[in-house]
């Protein structure tokens, strides 16, 4: 006979059950949902759509301003400046995060664009301090003021985002790099101990084009003319000049992948 | 043997004998046969034509060419080619993938000059 005690309990227990669940899973839905959101992405998209909400307000203002200056309509824009300001500093540092996320994401280290990372960060350092010294502006003088030196400093840490936008072009060429030597490395120790002649002849083929591949990445960095050239970013042909470079070192590499997938079709088969 | 009319006694039957026997009753569908016999002639013709397409399609048919098809071959059945799923096709995915457009990810864009004055209208 079950005691009148024991009945009582029980139902607790399935009363609170689902509430347990339920704590359970926030518990771990407040933990790891941070780390969900907030990647590098996620946050550049959000503040940039803070700006594209924020700026059509401020020219509606200014417009309003400039075609009827009272003091309300001053203070009006002058608040509404401050909040575009700050969104459009925190997008472009937000940027330039997305960006290195991009590069460190390759996880290549590669040497010749480590100035361009740390570049990167500079910018993205001086966009966060100019969102927070946006704030203190109060009035129209010192609206102008903040507008005269940003545009003095700015043109840098434009043109790094502009480097920063090859530098992950570059890093994810080597990333391919790399992971093709370790397919030609792994490939090789699938192979038969004793190899005919013609595919010891197509092996050191694949070394000598890997080789040469390197040589046309490591170009295209050094091209990348941080200190000498900055100012090469703001020509119209430093995106199109390098399109044609990136086309031609992809071919190469795919050519490159589909010569070692024929050499494993034909040679490293377990059947 | 007794003839027929010596049992018949209906002056009717009598009459309509005797019309038949001296052709009086006949007459009407002599001179009705006259009358439209232009028309029963080329009825008779049209049929007669009928029957000749009729016979003579059937003698075609029977000497019609027989029909020459090529042997059958069977449903074709594509080539079965065993396949080959490279361990590396993973880094050729990443090459096939890689964008060669520039600038990628896009510059977002974003006003630099925000201020109050008009010439930057």
């Amino acid at each position: 006979m079950t005691s009148p005690h024991v009945i009582p309990a029980k139902a607790g227990i399935h009363q609170i059950a689902p509430y347990f669940i339920f704590s359970f899973f926030s518990f771990f839905a407040l933990v790891f949902s941070p780390l969900a959101i907030a990647s590098a992405k996620t946050d550049y998209d959000y503040q940039y759509s803070q700006y594209r909400l924020n700026y059509p307000e401020y020219l509606l203002l200014r417009t309003d301003y400039l075609n009827t200056p009272s003091l309300d309509n001053q203070q009006k824009v002058i608040l509404s400046a401050k909040q575009t300001i700050m969104s459009r500093d925190l997008a472009k540092a937000s940027f330039a995060w997305y960006l290195m996320d991009l590069i460190s994401g390759t996880k290549t280290n590669y040497l010749p664009i480590q100035p361009i990372f740390s570049a990167l960060t500079i910018s993205r350092e001086f966009f966060l301090a100019e969102a927070q010294k946006s704030q203190s502006i109060v009035t129209q003088e010192d609206l102008k003021k903040f507008t005269e030196a940003y545009l003095r400093s700015v043109v840098h840490h434009d043109r790094m985002i502009k480097y920063g936008i090859v530098a992950n072009k570059i890093a994810t060429l080597v990333k391919i790099q790399m992971d093709s030597k370790s397919a030609l490395e792994s490939l090789m120790a699938k192979l038969p101990a004793s190899l005919p002649a013609t595919l010891t002849a197509r092996i050191q083929e694949l070394k000598t084009s890997s080789a040469f591949l390197d040589d046309k990445i490591d170009l295209m960095a050094k091209n990348l003319n941080l200190i000498e050239a900055e100012e090469e970013a703001d020509a119209e042909i430093f995106f199109s000049s390098r399109v044609e470079r990136l086309m031609e070192i992809r071919s190469l590499q795919l050519d490159w992948i589909n010569r070692l997938i024929d050499i494993e079709k034909n040679y490293a088969q377990s059947n | 043997m007794p003839s027929l009319t010596d049992k018949i006694t209906n002056p009717e039957a009598l009459k309509l004998i005797a019309d038949f026997k001296s052709g009086a009753l006949m007459a009407p569908i002599k001179a009705k046969l006259i009358l439209y016999k232009w028309y029963l002639i080329s009825g008779g013709v049209v049929i007669f034509l009928l029957i000749a397409l009729a016979i003579g399609k059937a003698i075609f048919r029977g000497s019609e060419a027989p029909t020459f098809l090529p042997p059958d071959i069977g449903i074709p059945s594509p080539t079965i080619d065993k396949t080959f799923n490279s361990f590396y096709e993973p880094i050729r995915q990443n090459i096939l993938n890689f964008g060669t457009d520039l600038p990628d990810p896009v510059i977002p864009a974003l006003d630099n000059v925000i201020d109050l004055e008009s010439a930057n209208i």
